[in-house]
């Protein structure tokens, strides 16, 4: 799926690129990361029966709970519920200063998660790592196994790579592409701007 | 069986009496089975999460159909394959403001019909005895006065949250004849507060229910929105 991310990485990235483009390009970045996040999850056999006779196929293993991070992981939400329409949605929301690394939870609304669930966090942009550290520590706190959380964003940081990398080792995580750096007001560099602001036309 | 009849009658009469106390939402008598349908899904308490999130996604396209027609359009010339043709398209922009948690469910299928929309996002507790809104979030753009502003909210129950983010709306600029109020379930007090606060305030929604219980939640109702669409009960 490497030119599909590329191509459509391409528009997200593109400054003229319009409000509706940039919705219509995020939905279908989504779908190709969906897809990526599937083959990673653990499945078991189950018997089924065709009008024609027995079989086996796969099913999930785990029961899979969907976080997307306010605001732009809602953006990711619709898509993934196609694709995991069982699913629970815990939905969580914080602000992090940079400076005293203090994160301020101003909204947390999880679903009973047990270590049998499989967690995808979603939140498009992985910028220093320390809002999805955060999040992975309270999944954690709540009974997650490390191994069994899933990042789904579309670009990253090197930087944010290895701040998660390092503190949950486990930790799968999906991405479109990992950029150059972060510039000094920790912008993904080139990165596509803020996500948010681009895809609810806030900016 | 009884009590479920019982029920649709009571429903049909408050309705009546709403529209005959000119306490009227601004809904239409329209796609009437439609909506008795997906409600019927949405109402039982049996309904498997999959099914409940389809429902819900077929009751916010007419809800957003239904918005459409309260806001103004301008006509456009343009040219078919053989001649011509007057259409139209909005008059101007729309912002679409989906109230945290539950207004997110009906956000996907609202930009699929308002593409270009923005999307500003507001999420507020209020604590029903001092009657004090807690915003936790707030992300507005700027309002000129000009835009039409389409709130979400699955529940209109006592209306305290929507009249707090009307009362937002109105400081941040926004035209209180260009809001429309979308949900998907009414208690008759929401409907009252929001209209004596802001008569011109049209409000769309599915059904009008009979009462609040004494824990403020709409009866007949359906439960918790959110936590029934996010499978977080």
């Amino acid at each position: 799926m490497k030119t599909a991310k590329k191509i459509l990485m391409t528009q997200l990235r593109d400054k003229t690129t319009s409000r509706t483009t940039f919705r219509n390009t995020t939905q279908q970045l989504t779908q190709v990361l969906a897809h990526e996040a599937m083959e990673h999850l653990q499945t078991k056999t189950k018997n089924i029966e065709t009008p024609l006779a027995q079989t086996t196929g796969q099913i999930y293993t785990d029961d899979i709970v969907l976080v997307p991070i306010l605001r732009s992981g809602i953006a990711m939400l619709h898509t993934f519920l196609q694709y995991f329409q069982n699913a629970a949605v815990g939905i969580v929301g914080l602000k992090r200063d940079e400076k005293t690394a203090q994160a301020h939870w101003y909204y947390e609304n999880l679903p009973p998660i047990t270590n049998n669930h499989q967690i995808l966090i979603l939140d498009p942009m992985l910028a220093t790592g320390g809002t999805a550290i955060e999040t992975l520590k309270k999944l954690k706190g709540r009974g997650a196994q490390e191994e069994k959380i899933m990042l789904v964003t579309m670009v990253c940081a090197p930087e944010g790579l290895d701040a998660v990398k390092k503190t949950f080792p486990k930790t799968k995580i999906i991405t479109a592409t990992i950029d150059e750096k972060l510039n000094a007001d920790k912008f993904i560099v080139p990165g596509l701007g803020d996500f948010g602001d681009r895809y609810f036309g806030t900016e | 069986m009884k009590s479920t009849k019982m029920i649709t009658a009571i429903l049909a009469c408050t309705q009546t009496a709403l529209l005959a106390n000119g306490l009227l939402v601004d809904s239409q008598n329209k796609m009437r089975n439609a909506k008795q349908l997906f409600t019927t899904i949405l109402r039982n308490k049996n309904t498997s999460l999959v099914d409940y999130r389809k429902a819900t996604d077929s009751i916010a396209s007419i809800l957003a159909c239904e918005a459409m027609d309260h806001i103004a359009l301008k006509k456009v010339t343009a040219q078919t394959q053989l001649a011509p043709f007057v259409g139209l398209e909005f008059d101007t922009n729309v912002v679409l403001v989906p109230i945290l948690r539950s207004g997110l469910c009906l956000l996907p299928t609202f930009l699929r019909y308002f593409e270009t929309a923005r999307v500003d996002f507001v999420g507020l507790a209020r604590d029903e005895q001092t009657a004090q809104a807690h915003w936790y979030y707030k992300n507005f753009g700027t309002l000129t006065g000009n835009e039409y502003i389409i709130i979400l909210d699955p529940m209109l129950a006592t209306g305290g949250t929507a009249v707090e983010v009307l009362r937002k709306l109105k400081t941040s600029g926004a035209n209180m004849d260009k809001i429309i109020f979308v949900s998907v379930v009414c208690a008759p007090d929401g409907i009252e507060k929001i209209k004596t606060e802001f008569p011109n305030v049209k409000i769309i929604t599915v059904s009008v229910d009979t009462h609040l219980n004494d824990k403020k939640f709409i009866v007949p109702g359906l439960g918790d929105f959110g936590d029934r669409y996010f499978g977080t009960e």
